[in-house]
């Protein structure tokens, strides 16, 4: 993959002008989201099927523990898998989501065909074969390599390819789930890291035409259907408490087990490499064999029966045990395949097995098993994945039922924090590092602390002078003032609430050419008139520091406005201040707070 | 790609009008035929999806239609369990059959995974509240746990839900069982309405009639219980069931003149055939006891010369009983009595007194025409009666009937 780069061309030597070329990317861009959007619901549709279709074929109609088959056509479509992975699709290993980001930031948009080609069928093989895999994350890669081909075809501008891949992705995503604000949330959450109108109006078309093809062909009922939720008491939230606490700490079991598996698998020889999926699918399917086929493929049946209350306390913690394991072997033997199925899983047989205890020990309570597993797959979502928007909104989708929103908010958060601070870097970014790529982490640039004005605001110990006083006036003013003399610059206010910030020999060139003479004109002309109609900009403690960096070019300082009264000044800003405060930040030293200088503004 | 079109930018710059226009017009073209190809390209793609999907979703309905007869066949089987595993692989490959949800929770019920069963009633029932079979179901399951209130709930509202098929007799049916329910929760007044309102609704047949008529009587409502049965011998006078019920109902309540009426008509009926033997012997034995206390009963609706014959038959059997009684505690009888072995009881000296008054009117055949004197005469036959039930056991023959008489007459004040 990392050879790939992009090989887009601008329309042939064409005579327009940047502007006009903007505005027709600009309308091109809208209207190939929604041929994304069809073209990813499609394969997305298609993918899907050719799952079932495998699974059918490889596993039988109706697999059942005992079957020898459960063990042996993993095996052998894990050997097939491996070698054309290696030989064939090279750039098909890994779940798709790092895949796609790598394409966002590092090969500017690009996503080869051969790369869909292999993602699609190597991972509906390895799922339909029984591997412990989702199809989601490979949906979310398809749709990202369908926008990329469209992107390079219609010969759009590099920065415009970029844009296309998590529109994609989007798209993809959104028919996997049949949920289209999860997956706007998950590509923003996740992929771009932040909002931005220009690409979020192409993110929700796509999503939304996806799903409409997803509906046309599966219906629009939601994914899973659970009775509604009544919280008659509040005490009720501390038992999905619980929950979100066994939810954060079983992610970070399961992120573990990943963390050490993958690597220590990557290590090996290239031979045994090449047989890792084999053995991965032999293992799974063991497991299938002496009696939890649930385990095996993406599980969607089983997370159903869980919501049922069809399994029993320890069949149900068992389950999300072993689906722990067998993801953990899936995954890190490096065949294609995603990890959302499995969480939801894991969370799902985990959420029920929880609600199945507590319904024993606490009967009078009103949440069913189903309503359980359902938070429980949120947990896991916002724990392991951490997507804590995402997950919530997932949740309300794939159920379509409202009434579990505060569960689920309680409970993701709680799960999301316990796995925050045990498990510092997410597991995206954990195996982005194992697989030698930096890409940014959007969860640390989300809580990145950007710093304001107010963190380099300092005191006005500088002359402060009234622009309407006569240039005399505020000479001899100036002269009496206390430290005046060492003081670079003197701040001038003017009278229509504005303010001028001139330099020490800017004013001493002004009272240079004034002489001694008191009664001459120039004397009693205001100081502002003679300053001219310049002023600083009027900048607030809430700005970004950055933003006003490029004012210390033109101005010696820069008075700090209250936003609530004009010309009330908050305090100054010096080029050395700024620095100062930069400098703070990057050694980690605490701010100074505002407060310490916001004595120092002075009223109109 | 920037570099270029930074230079088309500044090509665009120096360009003349008809370069630009020749420019714009290539680009639209372009543009134009890239989307009709694209365009193109979601139809071929649109079409094969749409194909394998059709086919995949036939093979996937045969598969479920294959597994959920599997399942539906082991459930009638009675073997739940493989109704279980095979109605669940049914669901994944058709999950919206709703018949197949059905009896999956059904076949969960039946292997008593009650926990399981309810929650996925439930669910069913978010779908289709009105449903009267998941209502009926959850209150079966909401029965077995226990819990009354619901059952109940959900008993009125199958009751009053939407049904497949004969909707009026399922109706019913749920009814007949919500009053069986609360029968057996104590709650004969909510049984006996519900009961009402059913048979107001229901067709007038002998075999509703007569089961009406046994739900009734279960009810505690033996009045409205033995219309009902009259009802069916109404509507059918071979009905040996009703005939039977209504006629030992009616002996069970004191009306041996309905029970004789009913009892009669019973085994002169070719239809008894049909009866068991013992129904027969019961029969036979409750008309002759009927027909003895109606010569035994000491009414004060009889003519006045019929009441005093019958008072001087049964004050001749009382007596009899009486001095039996009596001499059992002359003889000190161990069986006599607990209280007082070997000595006379002041109960049955009491009677004794008044026995010996008595004769006096039993001997002159004038003394008893007097209405007064029958009923003191008649309430020391009943007395005795009683008293030697209770001193020397259970009567028989005769003296049981007057003891029937005395209890009822006792029962009415």
């Amino acid at each position: 993959m990392s050879q790939e780069t992009a090989s887009t061309e601008a329309p042939a030597s064409s005579p327009l002008n940047s502007a006009a070329l903007f505005m027709r990317e600009e309308r091109l861009f809208l209207l190939l989201s929604i041929f994304i959007g069809i073209l990813s619901g499609l394969l997305v549709v298609s993918f899907r099927m050719a799952i079932d279709w495998l699974q059918v074929l490889l596993l039988g109609a109706a697999p059942a523990a005992g079957q020898k088959k459960l063990f042996l056509v993993p095996a052998a479509i894990g050997l097939v898998v491996s070698v054309l992975t290696r030989y064939v699709f090279p750039g098909v290993r890994g779940s798709g989501v790092n895949q796609t980001k790598a394409a966002l930031y590092i090969h500017n948009g690009y996503i080869s065909v051969r790369t869909v080609i292999g993602k699609f069928f190597l991972s509906a093989l390895a799922i339909g074969s029984g591997q412990s895999l989702g199809p989601e994350d490979p949906s979310l890669q398809i749709g990202a390599g369908v926008a990329s081909l469209i992107g390079r075809r219609m010969k759009l501008s590099r920065e415009r390819l970029r844009l296309f891949a998590p529109v994609g992705a989007a798209a993809g995503l959104a028919a996997a789930f049949n949920a289209p604000i999860s997956a706007i949330l998950f590509v923003i959450e996740e992929v771009i890291g932040k909002w931005s109108a220009g690409v979020l109006g192409s993110i929700v078309l796509a999503a939304v035409s996806s799903v409409v093809v997803a509906r046309w062909f599966w219906g629009d009922q939601p994914v899973f259907r659970i009775p509604s939720i009544t919280l008659r008491d509040p005490r009720e939230l501390l038992a999905y408490s619980v929950l979100g606490v066994i939810g954060g700490l079983a992610s970070l079991l399961f992120a573990k087990s990943l963390e050490y598996l993958r690597p220590l698998l990557r290590r090996q020889s290239q031979w045994f490499q090449l047989l890792q999926p084999s053995l991965a699918g032999l293992l799974v399917g063991g497991i299938g064999y002496f009696g939890f086929p649930e385990v095996m493929g993406a599980g969607y049946g089983a997370i159903d029966q869980a919501m049922h209350a069809q399994f029993a306390f320890k069949m149900l913690l068992a389950l999300g045990l072993l689906k722990i394991v067998a993801t953990t072997l899936s995954f890190s033997s490096g065949t294609p395949g995603g990890m959302f199925a499995p969480t939801l899983f894991i969370g799902a047989m985990l959420g029920a097995s929880v609600g199945s205890y507590e319904k024993i020990l606490l009967p009078h309570l009103t949440g069913s098993i189903g309503s359980y597993a359902l938070v429980g797959m949120g947990v896991l979502f916002a724990a392991f994945l951490r997507a804590p928007l995402t997950s919530v909104f997932m949740v309300v989708e794939v159920s379509g039922n409202y009434s579990i929103i505060l569960p689920v908010i309680l409970a993701n958060t709680i799960a999301y924090l316990i796995s925050r601070s045990l498990q510092p870097v997410p597991i995206f970014e954990l195996l982005t590092h194992q697989d030698g790529l930096y890409l940014p982490s959007m969860e640390e640039e989300r809580e990145e602390h950007e710093a304001h004005l107010e963190d380099a605001i300092q005191p006005a110990t500088i002359p402060i002078v009234h622009g309407a006083e006569s240039v005399w006036n505020t000479m001899k003013n100036v002269e009496q003032q206390e430290g005046a003399a060492a003081a670079t610059a003197v701040l001038v206010q003017c009278t229509d609430g504005g303010w001028y910030a001139a330099r020490r020999e800017e004013l001493q060139k002004i009272f240079a050419e004034l002489g001694s003479d008191l009664s001459s004109p120039e004397a009693q002309i205001p100081l502002e008139t003679r300053l001219g109609a310049e002023r600083t900009p009027l900048i607030f403690p809430d700005q970004p520091l950055s933003s006003v960096l490029p004012y210390f070019q033109r101005w010696p300082v820069l008075p700090v406005s209250n936003r609530a009264l004009r010309g009330a000044l908050e305090g100054i800003l010096s080029l050395e201040s700024v620095l100062k405060s930069y400098r703070l930040q990057l050694s980690g030293s605490a701010i100074p707070s505002a407060s310490t200088v916001g004595d120092h503004s002075i009223s109109t | 790609m920037e570099g270029e079109i930074e230079a088309s930018a500044n090509s665009g710059g120096t360009s003349d009008g008809s370069s630009l226009n020749l420019a714009k017009r290539k680009i639209i073209l372009r543009d134009s035929a890239t989307l009709m190809i694209l365009a193109l390209a979601t139809l071929i793609l649109y079409a094969i999806t749409s194909f394998l999907f059709r086919s995949f979703e036939t093979r996937r309905a045969e598969l479920g239609k294959k597994y959920a007869a599997r399942g539906a066949v082991a459930l009638r089987a009675g073997q739940p369990e493989q109704a279980i595993a095979a109605l669940r692989v049914a669901q994944s490959y058709a999950p919206d059959a709703r018949t197949n949800h059905l009896l999956l929770a059904e076949a969960l019920a039946e292997a008593h995974h009650t926990e399981e069963a309810t929650n996925y009633f439930l669910s069913l029932r978010e779908l289709t509240p009105a449903d009267g079979f998941i209502n009926l179901e959850l209150a079966r399951m909401a029965r077995e746990k226990g819990e009354t209130r619901q059952a109940i709930d959900y008993y009125r509202a199958a009751s009053l839900g939407n049904w497949q098929g004969d909707g009026l007799t399922r109706r019913r049916e749920v009814q007949l069982e919500l009053s069986d329910y609360l029968v057996q929760n104590g709650q004969r007044a909510a049984a006996r309405a519900e009961l009402l309102v059913s048979a107001a609704n229901a067709p007038e047949t002998g075999a509703l009639d007569t089961l009406f008529g046994d739900k009734l009587q279960a009810a505690n409502d033996p009045n409205d219980a033995l219309t009902y049965y009259q009802k069916a011998v109404k509507l059918d006078r071979h009905d040996f069931s009703a005939l039977l019920k209504g006629g030992r109902l009616a002996y069970a309540m004191g009306d041996y003149d309905t029970a004789d009426k009913l009892l009669t008509l019973a085994p002169r009926e070719e239809s008894r055939a049909s009866a068991s033997e013992p129904d027969e012997a019961e029969v036979t034995s409750l008309l002759q006891d009927s027909e003895r206390i109606q010569r035994l009963t000491l009414s004060k609706n009889l003519p006045a010369e019929d009441r005093a014959e019958h008072i001087r038959t049964a004050a001749g059997i009382a007596k009899q009983r009486f001095d039996e009684c009596a001499a059992k505690f002359d003889a000190g009888s161990p069986d006599a009595g607990s209280q007082d072995t070997g000595s006379e009881p002041s109960g049955l000296q009491s009677l004794k007194t008044q026995w010996q008054t008595a004769a006096k009117l039993l001997n002159r055949r004038s003394s008893l025409q007097n209405a007064a004197n029958q009923d003191s005469m008649a309430q020391l036959v009943f007395d005795t009666e009683i008293q030697t039930s209770k001193l020397c056991g259970a009567p028989t023959g005769d003296d049981a009937l007057l003891l029937l008489l005395a209890k009822s007459r006792h029962g009415a004040r």
